[in-house]
């Protein structure tokens, strides 16, 4: 804890004291027990960010803490077994929902499901002797119901790329070289039939030079613009998705990005200008990279369905 | 940039991110589950957000298990002030609000409205040349004074009264043509006050109670202007007068020409007022009447007594008042008058057998309201 948090001892104990007040059933948790707790959330979400952080925020911060959540997870962590009833009672669908999103099958899903309790509560021994389960990492922020979705979300991952390690399989390495050369063929120095090697090689070189414009381009994108490009062009998802996940409205979206694609224009042809290229020069590479482009989108996208599927079931 | 720019790096970005293996920070840097989920849950604070954000873009993990998060929790969005989109150029903002994106809805949109806006004014001509020819053949046949009123002039939009207050639609603008030849007309008719009118009318009304003959039913026209001179004087003698006027039988051309008179007195009386709309205001039925009464009209007739008399014909009531029977859901809206036994009238009731009934059981004027419309049978 910093030494910053000290002037907040006073927000923190007034703090704790509400919560309990506040909780439907506090399962008898103690002040005393909350309060490094609350800390621990403040310096997480705010003096880590904003060490000069005033006490009115730090006080509407801990007065937006989920206080029948927070106070049922310390209960658990307690070991109050009736704490431990109603977490499993209340929040087995939501795990389990959970799981089967996260799997491909009904089987992994259970398994999923029963390890997260067992992750909750912790395999391990800390140093008070009481059980180091992922518990101690829930601050109150945000509900209990979506942090359990996210822990079930993160162990699956982790599953996954575990599996993933000890399973690569003869047909897996066949299907990495086909999604190579795929991207390989993904030239943007099109198909342009029989030409001369010396055109050929220059308008390679062209498309290579373009893409580095390019990623750099989107690296120098302001964090939520660069979010918002992964969240539409990487990750595929709808506007009214990405908006979502910015936490925007799907014309807000859309605006963004009719302005970073300005952005991005602008800034590839600074870039390839700089390299020597002229202003027609871009300007005609732009046109047939995306001419070039267009006619061949049908395969690629055929290509990145094949992909996702063989993913999907390599996760199963 | 155009359209063509920026789908040339789209499709470059689409290309590029084709196979590419993002490189992901090493293992200790990744967000834990805590923080993936508060992101997620949009409960961050900006500082820390900002660092968050910054690692998402580069780990394609901990992107995809937030990615599922926000999914779960249905993330609330809320929409960022345009100021984003102010950091592009005026000229550049001008283009893009011309590019063809733009212009595919707002062009069949624009067009649309002015279709639409041409049809209702079309449509909105039609229907009050329709209303005016349908009243014409009674103006025509108007003789006031036998001066006679000018020929129908197809109105113009701007002078055809709205229904509300086109309760006189026997043609504006015939009115306001033959105004200076109608003036004349009223002008003969001296400015009774109220009290010599009632004298006169009561007057006339005894006589008619007595006699009973000569009147056909409340459309009773208006007094001729002897009679309204003749209440002028205001002395008994004149009621006496009144009283053998009503008592002489009229013809059919004469209460033909004492209903266009009143008609046309009633109707000149609102053009005076000119387009003052306050003054022109409806009337409702029991001001209407009493209106007229006051006027020496239709009410001063043998039916007067027998004013407040109720009655139920087709499930409708019906008040009689000076005006005649008057349907109770009549709203001093304009009226589509026909004479018993017209071919228009004939025309109606084969249409709606009931208003037939109602025509037949009630005798004089009735003003009843038929499928929201109104309709003055005499």
């Amino acid at each position: 804890m910093s030494q910053r948090t000290e002037p907040f001892a006073n927000e923190f104990a007034e703090g704790a004291r509400n919560l309990i007040a506040r909780a439907a059933d506090s399962y008898g948790v103690a002040q005393e027990v909350l309060i490094p707790r609350i800390a621990a959330s403040v310096h997480k979400y705010i003096l880590r960010d904003d060490p000069t952080a005033s006490a009115g925020v730090i006080t509407d911060f801990i007065a937006k803490l989920q206080a029948d959540d927070l106070c049922l997870i310390v209960a658990c962590e307690q070991g109050v077994q009736k704490a431990w009833t109603d977490l499993v009672e209340r929040f087995s669908t939501t795990v389990r929902s959970a799981a089967r999103s996260a799997s491909s099958n009904e089987e992994g899903a259970e398994d999923l499901a029963q390890s997260i309790w067992a992750e909750l509560h912790g395999l391990r021994v800390r140093a008070d002797g009481r059980p180091a389960g992922k518990l101690a990492y829930y601050s109150g922020r945000g509900s209990l119901a979506g942090w359990l979705r996210a822990v079930v979300a993160q162990l699956a991952i982790d599953q996954h790329r575990k599996q993933s390690r000890l399973v690569q399989t003869e047909e897996d390495n066949d299907f990495d070289r086909i999604i190579q050369s795929g991207t390989e063929d993904n030239s943007w120095a099109g198909h342009h039939g029989a030409v001369s090697p010396e055109v050929e090689i220059s308008t390679k070189l062209a498309g290579a030079q373009m893409q580095k414009a390019l990623a750099k381009s989107i690296s120098q994108l302001s964090a939520e613009d660069r979010l918002l490009v992964k969240l539409y062009y990487f990750d595929g998802l709808r506007l009214r998705e990405a908006g979502a996940v910015l936490g925007v409205h799907e014309a807000t979206a859309s605006r963004r990005l009719t302005r970073v694609h300005s952005e991005i224009r602008q800034e590839v042809e600074r870039s390839l200008i700089a390299q020597g290229w002229t202003k027609v020069e871009t300007e005609k590479a732009f046109s047939e990279i995306a001419m070039n482009l267009e006619t061949d989108l049908e395969p690629l996208l055929a290509s990145e369905s094949v992909s996702v599927n063989k993913e999907k079931e390599v996760a199963g | 940039m155009n359209e063509a720019n920026k789908n040339e790096v789209d499709l470059l970005l689409r290309s590029f991110a084709q196979g590419r293996n993002e490189s992901a920070p090493g293992g200790s840097d990744h967000l834990d589950a805590d923080e993936l989920n508060a992101y997620a849950e949009g409960l961050v604070p900006p500082a820390a957000r900002l660092r968050y954000i910054g690692h998402l873009a580069d780990c394609s993990s901990c992107r995809g298990i937030v990615v599922g998060l926000t999914q779960a929790a249905g993330a609330v969005t809320h929409r960022e002030p345009v100021t984003q989109a102010n950091k592009v150029g005026f000229w550049q903002s001008v283009s893009t609000f011309f590019s063809s994106p733009a212009l595919r809805y707002a062009v069949p949109a624009l067009v649309l409205t002015i279709v639409i806006g041409i049809g209702l004014l079309v449509f909105k001509q039609q229907r009050d040349s329709q209303f005016v020819a349908m009243n014409r053949p009674e103006n025509s046949a108007l003789p006031v004074n036998g001066a006679q009123p000018a020929a129908p002039v197809e109105p113009s939009p701007a002078q055809v009264a709205p229904p509300a207050a086109a309760q006189p639609t026997v043609g504006v603008t015939e009115a306001d043509r033959s105004k200076t030849q109608d003036k004349k007309t009223v002008t003969e008719v001296p400015p009774a006050t109220d009290a010599t009118v009632a004298k006169a009318a009561k007057g006339r009304d005894v006589a008619a109670g007595d006699s009973g003959a000569g009147v056909v039913g409340q459309s009773q026209p208006a007094p001729a202007p002897a009679p309204a001179k003749a209440a002028e004087a205001g002395a008994p003698a004149e009621v006496q007068k009144l009283g053998e006027f009503a008592r002489e039988p009229l013809t059919k051309q004469e209460v033909a020409e004492r209903a266009a008179r009143e008609e046309y007195k009633t109707k000149d009386d609102e053009d005076i007022h000119g387009p003052n709309r306050a003054r022109n205001a409806p009337m409702s039925t029991a001001q209407r009447a009493g209106d007229l009464m006051s006027r020496g009209g239709p009410s001063a007739n043998k039916n007067n007594t027998n004013e407040g008399e109720t009655r139920t014909v087709m499930g409708k009531r019906f008040t009689r008042g000076s005006a005649g029977w008057v349907d109770t859901e009549y709203e001093s809206q304009g009226l589509t008058r026909l004479t018993r036994g017209s071919d228009r009238y004939r025309a109606l009731i084969a249409d709606e057998p009931g208003i037939g009934t109602i025509a037949e059981r009630l005798d004089g004027v009735v003003i009843v309201v038929w499928k929201g419309r109104a309709y003055r049978i005499q």
